[in-house]
């Protein structure tokens, strides 16, 4: 966090406002001030992430071409589903590499990756991520694992122990705890497990606490060793939590909280609020984003996720198991 | 042991219910004066809504709702005995129900209730937490009139723990209903996978037909209270307007501001909050414009928070961009209806004063019940 690029953020937030054309509308519409004040980052502009899913083409005009389309999963038509135009994957892959080893050094780690469902997603960013990961691993040892049967062969876990390397897997919530519910895979000794979150639409809803606990009992390894990945299709960058709840922001991302319903106030710390993120890389789209999750900051930068912002009242009768 | 009939087929019983409820509320009873009370000082409902509501439902019973309901399903059920034949759960006793009452307005759980008396058979009601004290008065008073003997009522599910429901009753999104289907199968409050009645429709339509509908006060009248009624919460609240071709977002939003907007209101500050979904929506290139404490957009999507109406073209209707489940009702104005062949078509007029017996997401809650396999 304090080697975040305040400076550099400023450049992008004005290169953004300028090219971008709904974000400089916003802007506009928010009478934000010509010359932001640098230190005041909070009074800069931050667009809703649902920019993603009801602006087709949100980007920045002076990119003309791109390379890939990264879609949000879901079972949402194409229309309501969030699309990031990526101008460059060797950017993605470059700092999501960075931000990956920087947690999981190369030397230390091999990646598995377990991700039912988003097969069905080619645009998946996820997906796409951890090709790179696995294709990075010059031993060959990283893979992805097989859906149906997901297994980590006898002659893989003798070579990591060789290797003196312990193993990582990688996947969505839902498809984890129902692997671990089955017993159906047998983890190496110390392996870790990052989950990327994701109990939508998927039998009970659980709290992040419960599907550790499912996971630590069920693959029969230490709490402490399921992490977490915080990412999503709008933010190129990611950040991780490591075992103890807080996630922790790679340089070029900066993650803040604000009071509920108070768009424009000043961040707070330690409190529960609307997470906001600054994530330089996505350049070409959107730095400057209000998420729609919610969370604690601490004052080292770190935070964590605590589910979905409460919305505003929704029409219609509805039940709502938590309230009533 | 003598067979119970089903109450509604028992037009004398249903008589003397709907005249039991009508005294609670005519002079309300101090169960009823302490519930009102009780309400409005939780802040779980304005006490304008709350009166707004009991009104309503005295009106309805006035004109004869609950014994015409009842009326009406033993017409369309006639005979108990053909029931039994067709091998309707009614008739074999295997049935029970569980209903999860809605809460997002006053007494909006009641038909659900209501349609359990009528029903009578083995059930359980889970009153809203948002809504625990008006409908406990009520189902109270026909409890201890003993004329719903296999009902019982309770704001807490553990209540119902084991109770094994053959059938369950529900108003919500899938999201919420996976949710609360896993729980009653957990603690045995329903069977698995149990038959349910899951209504999901969030929205009534109104569609304007030209600048004259406009300009008839009376409409806008209606209009108004058709959107602002309960600020917007309620699947027969206006959250979509559908305008012809030949009338502007900007013009309709003119004619709606100078109807709408009310003297206290108009000097407030706009709240962070809504400034910064206004500019939202702007930067998303749709027209917006905030009127007495609500968005009216182009945005298609917004009418899903009742804090916002979309406002659509008719082309983009005919389209089919509101989906259909989601819609509960169409509203025209009274003056088309009576000109014109509107069938489907409803009264803007009644969109917060139904009959006690409408149909949520068209269907009749009685009839399910009885028709539950």
């Amino acid at each position: 966090m304090s080697n975040f690029d305040t400076k550099k953020a400023f450049c992008i937030l004005q290169r953004q406002i300028k090219h971008n054309q709904w974000f400089g509308r916003f802007a506009k519409a928010l009478n934000c001030k010509e010359n932001h004040q640098l230190s005041n980052f909070w009074e800069w502009p931050y667009i809703s992430v649902d920019a993603f899913k009801k602006i087709d083409g949100f980007r920045c005009t002076d990119l003309k071409t791109y390379e890939m389309v990264f879609m949000s999963s879901g079972t949402a038509s194409s229309a309501l589903r969030a699309k990031h135009y990526v101008r460059e994957l060797q950017l993605y892959k470059k700092y999501s590499l960075a931000a990956f080893y920087q947690k999981y050094p190369k030397e230390l780690y091999a990646t598995f990756a377990f991700l039912p469902a988003y097969s069905d997603n080619p645009n998946s960013s996820l997906v796409q991520m951890l090709q790179f990961i696995i294709e990075d691993d010059e031993s060959e040892t990283s893979a992805f694992l097989d859906l149906k049967n997901p297994t980590i062969p006898e002659k893989t876990t003798k070579k990591l122990q060789v290797e003196n390397k312990k193993a990582v897997l990688f996947g969505a919530a839902f498809g984890l705890v129902d692997v671990a519910e089955k017993r159906a895979l047998k983890l190496p000794e110390n392996s870790v497990i990052i989950e990327t979150g994701g109990m939508k639409t998927h039998r009970k809803e659980m709290t992040r606490e419960q599907i550790k606990e499912v996971l630590a009992s069920g693959f029969g390894i230490p709490k402490t060793n399921i992490h977490s990945e915080y990412g999503m299709c709008e933010l190129l960058s990611q950040a991780y939590e490591q075992g103890d709840g807080w996630y922790e922001c790679p340089p070029w991302m900066k993650v803040f909280a604000r009071p509920f319903s108070q768009p424009f106030a000043e961040p707070i710390v330690n409190e529960i609020g609307q997470l906001y993120v600054i994530d330089l890389i996505n350049e070409y789209s959107c730095s400057f984003l209000q998420l729609n999750d919610q969370g604690i900051v601490d004052e080292n930068g770190r935070f964590q996720v605590l589910g979905r912002i409460p919305t505003a009242e929704l029409r219609g009768c509805n039940y709502l198991m938590e309230q009533n | 042991m003598r067979e119970e009939v089903p109450l509604f087929y028992n037009l004398a019983k249903v008589k003397a219910v709907q005249n039991l409820l009508l005294s609670c509320l005519r002079t309300p009873i101090q169960a009823l004066n302490k519930a009102i009370e009780q309400t409005v000082s939780a802040q779980l409902f304005p006490e304008k809504e709350v009166l707004f509501a009991l009104k309503h439902l005295q009106n309805q019973l006035e004109n004869g709702d609950l014994l015409s309901w009842a009326k009406q399903t033993a017409k369309n059920f006639p005979k108990y005995s053909a029931l039994k034949k067709s091998g309707s759960v009614i008739a074999s006793n295997r049935i029970k129900v569980v209903a999860l009452l809605a809460g997002n307005l006053p007494l909006v759980g009641l038909q659900d209730a209501l349609a359990l008396m009528l029903f009578g058979q083995e059930a359980r009601v889970k009153l809203s937490k948002k809504d625990p004290y008006l409908i406990a008065v009520l189902l109270g008073e026909i409890l201890k009139s003993g004329f719903a003997p296999k009902l019982q009522y309770s704001t807490s599910l553990t209540d119902f723990s084991g109770f094994e429901a053959t059938h369950w009753l529900f108003t919500g999104d899938d999201k919420n209903l996976n949710v609360v289907k896993s729980s009653l199968e957990q603690e045995a409050i329903t069977l698995l996978n149990a038959p349910k009645l899951a209504r999901k429709a969030g929205v009534s339509v109104c569609i304007i037909n030209d600048q004259h509908t406009l300009e008839d006060s009376s409409f806008l009248e209606e209009l108004g209270l058709a959107i602002y009624q309960y600020q917007g919460k309620g699947c027969r609240s206006v959250g979509v307007i559908v305008l012809p071709e030949c009338l502007a977002f900007v013009e309709v939003v003119n004619y709606l501001r100078t109807v709408f907007v009310k003297a206290d209101n108009a000097e407030k500050a706009m709240p962070d909050k809504i400034r910064y979904e206004l500019a939202f929506l702007r930067a998303c290139n749709f027209e917006s414009a905030y009127i007495n404490g609500m968005i009216f957009t182009q945005d298609a999507t917004a009418w899903q928070q009742a804090n916002k109406v979309s406002v659509i073209k008719e082309k983009d209707w005919v389209d089919g961009i509101i989906p259909k489940e989601a819609i509960q009702s169409i509203y025209h104005s009274s003056g088309q209806i009576k000109e014109g062949n509107l069938q489907g078509f409803e009264d803007l007029k009644s969109a917060q004063t139904p009959p006690l017996f409408w149909k949520p997401d068209a269907i009749d809650t009685l009839a399910w019940l009885i028709t539950a396999k």
